[in-house]
């Protein structure tokens, strides 16, 4: 029985058994909630993420009758660049890691370069003087111009 | 009501006018950087303007908040990161047209029909503050709440090739809202514990991670890196074209005044129910809704520009502000001495008339700035996106921090950029996530209030649901989601 079941309609079933898992799991843990057990259940502030519950359980079973019923609408979108993608929000990652310890000025044109580099630019003087005039922009306009708190 | 002469006489006044221009061209800025709203522009300058003479300072505030609510289409069109939630919508069909190179057409129509709105929205004020701020009074709670629920309808079942994903984005908008700080109990909330999100989830840092750094994690894992930028085309729409939709215009404008002027509403349901009557309404678009539209564009901005005029009806004559920053304004009026109530008209008119004058005087500069100066922007789109990707992801970092001066906000943004971008994979919009979190917190207490009244009178579901208005707003809202459903059924038999 599997192997009749495409790729695609394999991947919408599992969307749609994910949406049913979790809104089970969510009715279960707001229908158990006892804080807030003192006022009248009217204004229990259980009784909404409830309603909100059964409606995404509602909606995951209808999901998942269209799913089986009929084949997806769309192809799955390919994911050609994985490692990039990884790599860019590892580099995100230590970005914000770095700016508890480093000014924005010091840490952003650093940010800059490396991702830079990432997504394929060489040219040495293009990498180095975007990042330094972006950098400066961004100074000037927030912290300067507008006295907005920069990290 | 107030003659012409007492508006657009103090047009004549030439500080006024320098002042409404400098609160124009902060307002540019600020509305269009994403991060930054005109709600905390307003608030900075009340600091500033405490010890101005009182018609600069609202004139200053007025020009900040008129443009600022324009400019947020700037960024939602040209690098798809909306400046406040109330461009959200013009982001479905102006990003595609500024990928396509026709930025410039597309922040035309952003600029005229923004004009539009605004100028709608502040005749109203002018000439129906009474009746409409009548009309808002008899919203009870479940009003609210029902009319919060057909905002979320109409925006899962259009935003969505299937009716269940865009409703399943809307309750993930709607649970992501609740997190934090019970209002009425006062007891935490889907905190897990985490200290930092007993404030709850920050509106501006979610949009800035759902639109901004999702829209970057898809640049990067698709094809669009190697791909050449488009060409930008310089050729903007014709008169005759730009003004094909003033008519339609006008009716998005009134459910912009409308919208604005019930408490708590504001802009993006606004938009977004002004662009579902344009996608009902529109037999024959240019292209079809959601690839670069143009009346989705006149639909989202000329009702959230009008949002202004009915904002402020119910601020000056109940005291009741109708948004975010109106309610900063109200805090100006106060410093300076003036009493908004149902009074202020009689016994302010002339300041009624500075307001007046200033917000139409506001618009114009709008319309200048988005037809003359913005356009020129549009030729970013033809950076190649190597470029682009990593300074919008600093922006996207500037914008969260700048929310609170917290990197834990910078945190929330990183995570909600990856939450967007795992829905737009699997076909998920983001924008009823957005809404979602918007609604949340309104539709929370507006369902515990009506449900805590109705328990004590003695039928409990006439008192709940017996009245006209919760009856139409409750026919509505049924009304799109048959509609949505048996769109979605018609597709079922027909095999798609």
């Amino acid at each position: 029985m599997n192997s009749q079941i495409s790729p695609l309609k394999r991947r919408e079933l599992w969307e749609s058994l994910f949406f049913l898992a979790l809104s089970l799991a969510l009715l279960i843990a707001f229908a158990l909630r006892r804080d807030g057990a003192a006022v009248a259940w009217a204004l229990s502030p259980w009784l909404f993420p409830l309603l909100i519950a059964a409606l995404l359980f509602a909606l995951s079973v209808a999901g998942l009758c269209r799913a089986l019923r009929c084949g997806p609408d769309s192809a799955p979108r390919p994911l050609p660049h994985r490692a990039l993608t990884a790599a860019v929000c590892a580099l995100c990652a230590l970005y914000t890691l770095a700016l508890t310890a480093l000014p924005f000025v010091l840490a952003t044109p650093v940010f800059l370069s490396l991702m830079l580099l990432l997504l394929g630019e060489r040219r040495p003087w293009l990498i180095l003087g975007l990042s330094v005039a972006v950098t400066a922009a961004l100074y000037l306009v927030f912290a300067l111009a507008l006295r907005v708190r920069l990290p | 009501m107030l003659s012409f002469s007492s508006v657009f006489g103090c047009l004549l006044r030439p500080d006024i006018v320098l002042f409404v221009l400098l609160g124009a061209l902060a307002g540019t800025l600020v509305g269009a950087l994403p991060g930054l709203s005109v709600t905390m522009a307003t608030a900075l300058l009340v600091s500033i303007t405490y010890s101005w003479e009182t018609d600069r300072a609202l004139a200053m505030i007025m020009g900040v908040y008129v443009v600022g609510v324009f400019s947020g289409a700037i960024s939602a069109i040209l690098i798809n990161i909306p400046g406040a939630p109330s461009s959200v919508v013009t982001t479905l069909d102006g990003y595609p047209l500024a990928r396509r190179g026709e930025g410039y057409r597309a922040l035309q129509y952003a600029a005229l029909y923004s004009f539009v709105g605004t100028v709608v929205g502040v005749l109203a004020l002018w000439a129906f503050a009474g009746p409409v701020s009548a009309l808002a009074l008899r919203f009870r709670p479940m009003d609210y709440f029902l009319l919060s629920l057909f905002a979320l309808s109409t925006v899962g079942s259009l935003t969505a090739k299937r009716f269940e994903k865009g409703l399943t984005a809307a309750c993930l908008g709607l649970l992501l809202s609740l997190v934090g700080t019970d209002p009425v109990v006062g007891t935490p909330r889907l905190t897990f514990g985490i200290r930092a999100l007993q404030g709850g989830v920050n509106t501006v840092c979610a949009l800035v991670g759902l639109f901004g750094f999702a829209e970057v994690l898809s640049v990067l894992s698709g094809d669009e890196l190697s791909q050449k930028p488009p060409r930008v085309s310089r050729r903007g729409a014709s008169a005759g074209e730009l003004l094909r939709h003033l008519l339609p215009s006008l009716y998005y404008s009134a459910i912009g005044v409308l919208v604005g002027a019930l408490p708590g509403a504001g802009g993006p349901v606004a938009a977004f129910l002004a662009y579902g009557r344009a996608r009902a309404r529109t037999k024959k678009p240019s292209v079809p809704f959601g690839e670069g539209a143009v009346e989705g564009i006149v639909a989202s901005e000329s009702a959230n520009n009008a949002v202004i005029g009915g904002a402020l009806i119910p601020m000056l004559t109940l005291a009741i502000p109708g948004d975010a920053t109106t309610a900063v304004l109200l805090s100006v009026f106060t410093i300076h001495g003036l009493r908004p109530g149902p009074t202020f008209l009689a016994t302010n008119a002339d300041k009624f008339a500075l307001l007046i004058g200033a917000a139409l005087l506001a618009a114009v500069f709008l319309l200048l700035i988005g037809l003359f100066l913005c356009p020129h922007l549009s030729a970013l789109v033809a950076l190649p996106r190597r470029l682009m990707m990593p300074v919008v992801t600093v922006l996207c970092v500037v914008g969260a921090y700048a929310c609170s001066s917290r990197l834990f906000d910078v945190a929330v943004m990183f995570l909600f950029g990856l939450l967007g971008w795992a829905l737009r994979r699997h076909d998920y919009p983001t924008a009823p996530v957005i809404l979602g979190l918007v609604l949340g917190g309104m539709m929370d207490r507006s369902f515990r209030q009506a449900v805590s009244l109705a328990m004590s009178e003695e039928h409990f579901l006439p008192a709940l649901l017996g009245r006209p208005l919760t009856l139409l707003l409750l026919g509505l809202t049924l009304l799109s989601l048959l509609l949505a459903f048996l769109r979605r059924d018609r597709a079922l038999t027909s095999g798609r």
